[in-house]
């Protein structure tokens, strides 16, 4: 091999200093075959996850093909516009993924840095918004097959068939019905307001970062303050999303006044019923038209109208954006990483594999969503 | 494409107008997707012949696809690949397409019996 090697390192007269590069590894020809190396790596990977990801899009479709009437009952308590933001926050943050990749191969540090900010931005903001969707399902009951069966009734099947949804004005559901909007309202303005308190964990590494006069710390503190900003106004913007689908025009304007904290809670208190009950008449916009639909159906969904088996809509729903947004995560921390070496300098134009790597990571995430998107949350609305 | 290929020639570097043109499509297809959902697509011909659902999956699935081949193609340079790596990512499709094929045929495989299982429940919940 040795001997097949040296007079193509010869021929490479722009390397011959290759291997005293920073981040040559030893055993690579030059730099082209190290990213090459490194590509097929990554492309391999990517592969598993394709298939990984394949074994859950095959429980879809067994599910949906068996059962097409639990997928179009219960794919109405998906909030298809707040699944539409998320999937153009997504589609945007991989535009500046690849505008990344560019900026690395042509040794554009800022253009890099501020490229990388912009994707854990919108990698975090999609997170905030999830949030919302989660919190919102979890005090609708709306979880996973056999979530709500009590102990005792585990194992007598026409419990766990039923489609146990706590329906928002279902006495029996909640302690105190009537304050159930209120509720889940109160624990999202909660994070907004408290939230901010998080702030502090990438407060202190970036204290940290100058005390011990370390960069990477202090990068690795300002990625988390995006992150953690990000999704507050995730939650925050799907909130007020939210609140102009089912409280109307006005009931939107109110509450979109900064802030939030007495608004939301405050004004939900006055006109979740509203929403839920008659106040559906005054929904104004034909914009607004489709989705105050939806809600008509929320509010008086019957518990004998779902069909049997319904939640395993929300098992597979859980699951499947449960594990996209997993690798949400792994691909925030993979970014934190980018950028920490971006800020010293690490990528060149003849170095920038990692970027291309995390970046072809960050394209498959996104391509996932591509897909969960419309199987999820756009049937029979 | 054209603003690079100097020293390094294995860098491909996209231009601004391919991104920002693959950007435009996408946010225009995911705007499309949303607007199409729960419109009635079955033409006029054929109707009674296939179902509002079945036509609203494939229009949904096709723009995913391809919004999803924009993706490859050009968010992650696989216009640009080696063989060799085009051919992997291919393969793995191609795997994936057996997987969910030969699952879905099976499914309707057991319903004669799932059918008979639930008759016999009804048929014993009947008589008490």
């Amino acid at each position: 091999m040795a001997s097949a090697v040296e007079p193509h390192e010869k021929q490479d007269c722009g390397h011959d200093d290759w291997h005293h590069e920073p981040f040559s590894a030893h055993h690579f020809d030059n730099a082209e075959q190290q990213f090459d190396a490194g590509k097929l790596g990554i492309w391999l990977f990517l592969i598993t996850e394709v298939l990984f990801f394949s074994g859950l899009f095959c429980v879809y479709a067994v599910y949906r093909v068996s059962h097409p009437e639990v997928f179009e009952y219960a794919s109405q308590y998906l909030n298809k516009y707040l699944g539409g933001l998320n999937t153009l926050v997504l589609i945007f943050s991989s535009l500046t993924m690849a505008w990344a990749v560019r900026c690395a191969q042509l040794g554009q540090r800022k253009g890099l840095i501020t490229m990388l900010s912009i994707t854990l931005f919108c990698a975090a903001l999609f997170l905030g918004v999830k949030t919302f969707e989660y919190t919102e399902k979890a005090h609708k009951r709306l979880l996973w097959a056999g979530a709500s069966v009590d102990a005792k009734d585990i194992g007598k099947a026409e419990n766990s068939q039923v489609f146990r949804l706590g329906d928002p004005n279902d006495p029996k559901n909640f302690k105190d019905p009537n304050k159930f909007e209120e509720r889940m309202m109160k624990s999202l303005v909660t994070i907004q307001n408290y939230g901010i308190l998080s702030l502090l964990i990438p407060a202190v590494l970036i204290g940290i970062g100058y005390q011990r006069n370390s960069r990477p710390w202090r990068t690795t503190g300002y990625a988390g303050l995006i992150s953690i900003f990000a999704i507050l106004i995730g939650i925050f913007i799907s909130i007020e999303l939210h609140n102009m689908q089912h409280g109307g025009g006005g009931h939107g304007e109110q509450a979109s006044a900064e802030h939030d904290g007495e608004h939301a809670s405050g004004s939900h208190e006055g006109s979740d019923h509203d929403s839920h009950d008659e106040g559906k008449a005054h929904s104004e916009g034909e914009a607004h038209a489709a989705s105050d639909t939806d809600s008509a159906d929320h509010g008086h969904a019957d518990e004998n109208a779902a069909p049997r088996n319904a939640n395993i809509f929300f098992s597979i729903y859980y699951f499947m954006t449960g594990l996209h947004g997993f690798h949400i995560i792994a691909g925030m921390v993979a970014i934190t990483w980018l950028l920490v070496r971006a800020v010293e300098s690490h990528f060149r134009p003849d170095y920038f594999g990692p970027v291309d790597y995390v970046g072809l990571y960050w394209h498959i995430v996104d391509l996932i969503w591509i897909f969960l998107f419309p199987l999820l949350y756009l049937i029979g609305s | 494409m054209s603003d690079n290929h100097d020293e390094h020639g294995f860098a491909h570097v996209m231009s601004p107008q391919i991104l920002l043109s693959v950007f435009g499509a996408l946010i225009v297809l995911t705007i499309l997707t949303v607007f199409l959902a729960g419109k009635d697509l079955v033409p006029r011909e054929l109707d009674g012949h296939v179902s509002q659902k079945q036509v609203e999956i494939v229009v949904s699935l096709t723009i995913a696809t391809i919004k999803g081949s924009l993706v490859v193609l050009f968010f992650m340079h696989m216009i640009n690949e080696k063989p060799l790596n085009i051919l992997l990512f291919v393969f793995s499709l191609f795997f994936v397409a057996l997987f969910l094929g030969f699952a879905l045929t099976d499914t309707g495989q057991y319903d004669s019996r799932i059918q008979s299982y639930e008759l016999d429940i009804i048929e014993q919940s009947a008589t008490p």
